[in-house]
């Protein structure tokens, strides 16, 4: 690769794959913009496209319409060698006859490098993953945090100017997949390139990425940045997929000082800020709450609070310690999920047991408005940090 | 163990048990007594009881051509075996792999194949040294035997390969290809090595079916007779152990190339470790 096109800025342009004529296409008519030297996580359920993404930027799929530019470069139509991209597959796909030296080397290899010199480079990619003493072993001697190293070293060897990786936490436990995807993020910054990372996970994906994109059935749903993914997502799907926050929902009964006073399904009123949107009375309106900024009381019996915005009551429906908080999970009585992540400091000066009837109340200034059933945002190019 | 909560095996454990052993004895015994009297003294007949061990009748297959053509038969047998089990893997290995894509015909080219499995091979080798005479050309094991044999090899030799290649996980072609190989270098590099132990069972498929095939071979090997149709005459002309002396050594020579290919299979997946390759 010649230092002049080392520029990784990924774009995709009205990009639509179909595998099979009539069924629904894999990636729906898709843009998005991801910079040179970030990080980028495709998010969303399995089936969602994101994989196909990945595998259309490095090459092993070819778009039905549109284009793919690598470094303001149409590479639509090149081989995945020419594209300067190097991809990480999901099981690692590391050679079992080889040793995982030569697993290294083999782009090298297949280059036509002399046995010293691409020996002498994959020793020093294997150092910088400190496997340099497994350098002889075959991959399946290795334990899985160790593969997914040498995979790594084995992509990098190429000096790629863009990483793929599909799913390249999901092969490792728990304890492994944390650290290494603090490994990644430190990886990604080092080397400076672009890193495009295909999970399901929400919590991977925000931990590392500086771009996260929301996707479900063939589109985007939001593209943004880690934080506001999480604090600001734009819809419902994105709301519940993250899962940081309620989703809260209700019709327009009067604006109250640049807020939306909104009625619930269960007879409960909301307040949405509004900021610069407007909303006519009578209309459905959407709104997320953040679940970390949910205040949980016992409800006294023949205690009513219909008088009071902001607040429900309910029944306490599953409560799951997670060590440094409390989930609970309430039950409104109109279906949607409405979770309290309480402190556990809080929690257990009195803590309320399944069943118990409790209200749930919280501040105007947690709450979002969302875009659901209004006009929708006019792009979802992602905008890279 | 089969128990019950008391200690006692159930009534049907011995019923069972039972029905176990007579098949055992149905399945091997035959056999077994091949190679028993194979070991007949000098003056045995070909029947019990053992008259002395001797091993005089192995001697006899080597020494005069009294218990016909067998070192000659043999040798065409496994040259004829080899050759066929290369052809089998050449071609077999090449139409697995193309079959991977669904090119269009592909199901009636399938089923064309696997046709002449169910056909019975009397009547492939008839038709086939019928062809023969209509097109005025001998018939030879070197060519229609050859021919022949491989309507029963390849279509074998094919379904093992897609059992094989069912296993293959297609992610190590792209990760060779991501890395740069070309077409050529990721089958030699890449899918052959890994298919490697499953391409010696076809192999040792191909040289098996080959070695004992006698229902295509039999009108198709012209005036030389491969061993099978050799011990065949054998049979109605030979009033001696002899007979079981080349039921032995056949015996021996089959369990040597099975073991010799399922030590080779064994050793590559030793050496790649707890059976990688396959996930």
């Amino acid at each position: 690769m010649s230092a002049t096109i080392r520029n990784g800025q990924i774009e995709v342009v009205g990009v639509t794959k179909t595998y099979h004529p009539g069924a629904p296409p894999a990636v729906d008519n898709l843009d998005l913009r991801v910079e040179h030297g970030s990080y980028c996580c495709l998010l969303g359920p399995s089936g969602c496209g994101k994989t196909t993404i990945l595998r259309m930027i490095a090459g092993h799929e070819a778009p039905t319409e549109g284009d793919i530019l690598i470094g303001g470069r149409n590479v639509t139509n090149l081989q995945p060698v020419e594209r300067g991209t190097a991809m990480m597959f999901q099981s690692y796909a590391l050679f079992p006859h080889r040793s995982v030296l030569d697993n290294v080397a083999f782009a090298l290899k297949m280059r036509g490098a002399s046995k010293t010199e691409r020996h002498g480079k994959a020793r020093e990619l294997l150092q910088k993953v400190h496997l340099e003493a497994f350098a002889n072993r075959l991959p399946a001697q290795l334990s899985g945090g160790q593969q997914q190293r040498v995979a790594l070293a084995r992509a990098l060897i190429t000096n790629p100017r863009v990483l793929l990786l599909d799913e390249p936490l999901s092969a490792l436990d728990e304890y492994l997949r944390l650290r290494m995807r603090g490994e990644l993020r430190r990886v990604q910054r080092e080397l400076g390139i672009t890193f495009i990372h295909v999970t399901h996970t929400q919590l991977e994906a925000i931990a590392v990425a500086d771009t996260v994109v929301v996707m479900a059935q063939g589109k985007i749903e939001q593209a943004a940045s880690a934080r506001d993914i999480f604090f600001a997502p734009r819809n419902a799907y994105v709301t519940r997929f993250i899962g940081g926050q309620n989703v809260l929902s209700g019709a327009v009964e009067r604006m109250s000082a640049g807020s939306a006073i909104a009625v619930t399904g269960t007879g409960a009123r909301i307040e949405i800020p509004l900021g610069t949107a407007h909303v006519a009375p009578g209309e459905q309106i959407f709104g997320s709450v953040r679940r970390d900024r949910i205040a949980v009381r016992r409800l006294d019996p023949g205690q009513s609070p219909k008088d009071q915005v902001n607040a429900f009551a309910g029944e306490v429906h599953a409560i799951e310690n997670q060590g440094s908080y409390v989930k609970v999970t309430i039950d409104a009585g109109d279906g949607e999920e409405f979770v309290a992540n309480v402190l556990d400091e809080d929690f257990f000066v009195d803590p309320i047991d399944i069943g118990a009837p409790v209200l749930a109340s919280w501040a105007a200034r947690d709450v979002r408005l969302l875009d659901d059933g209004r006009t929708r945002g006019s792009s979802a190019v992602a905008a890279a940090a | 163990m089969l128990k019950t909560a008391t200690g006692k095996r159930p009534w049907t454990f011995y019923v069972l048990a039972a029905f176990f052993v007579l098949f055992v004895l149905f399945l091997y015994g035959p056999m077994s007594v091949i190679y028993i009297l194979s070991f007949q003294g000098p003056e045995g007949g070909l029947t019990f009881p053992m008259n002395g061990v001797s091993t005089q009748w192995f001697h006899e297959l080597v020494e005069n051509g009294r218990s016909g053509d067998i070192a000659g038969s043999f040798q065409r047998s496994i040259l004829l075996a080899a050759v066929a089990s290369v052809l089998t893997v050449v071609i077999c290995v090449a139409a697995g792999l193309g079959f991977r894509r669904r090119f269009p015909g592909a199901g009636i080219v399938f089923y064309l194949v696997i046709a002449s499995l169910v056909m019975p091979g009397i009547f492939v080798g008839l038709g086939i040294s019928l062809g023969f005479q209509l097109l005025g050309l001998e018939t030879d094991w070197r060519i229609s035997g050859l021919g022949a044999q491989l309507t029963w090899t390849l279509p074998f030799g094919l379904l093992v390969m897609f059992a094989v290649i069912g296993r293959f996980n297609r992610s190590f072609e792209e990760a060779a290809r991501d890395l740069g190989a070309t077409a050529w270098q990721r089958t030699r590099e890449v899918t052959l090595p890994i298919l490697l132990p499953g391409i010696i069972g076809v192999a040792l498929f191909g040289f098996t079916l080959s070695y004992d095939e006698f229902a295509r071979t039999v009108l198709t090997a012209g005036s030389e007779n491969t061993l099978p149709l050799e011990i065949w005459a054998m049979t109605t002309n030979v009033t001696s152990p002899a007979l079981f002396a080349v039921g032995t050594v056949t015996t021996i020579i089959s369990f040597v190339v099975i073991g010799v290919s399922l030590g080779s299979i064994a050793l590559i997946q030793r050496r790649r470790g707890r059976g990688a390759g396959t996930h």
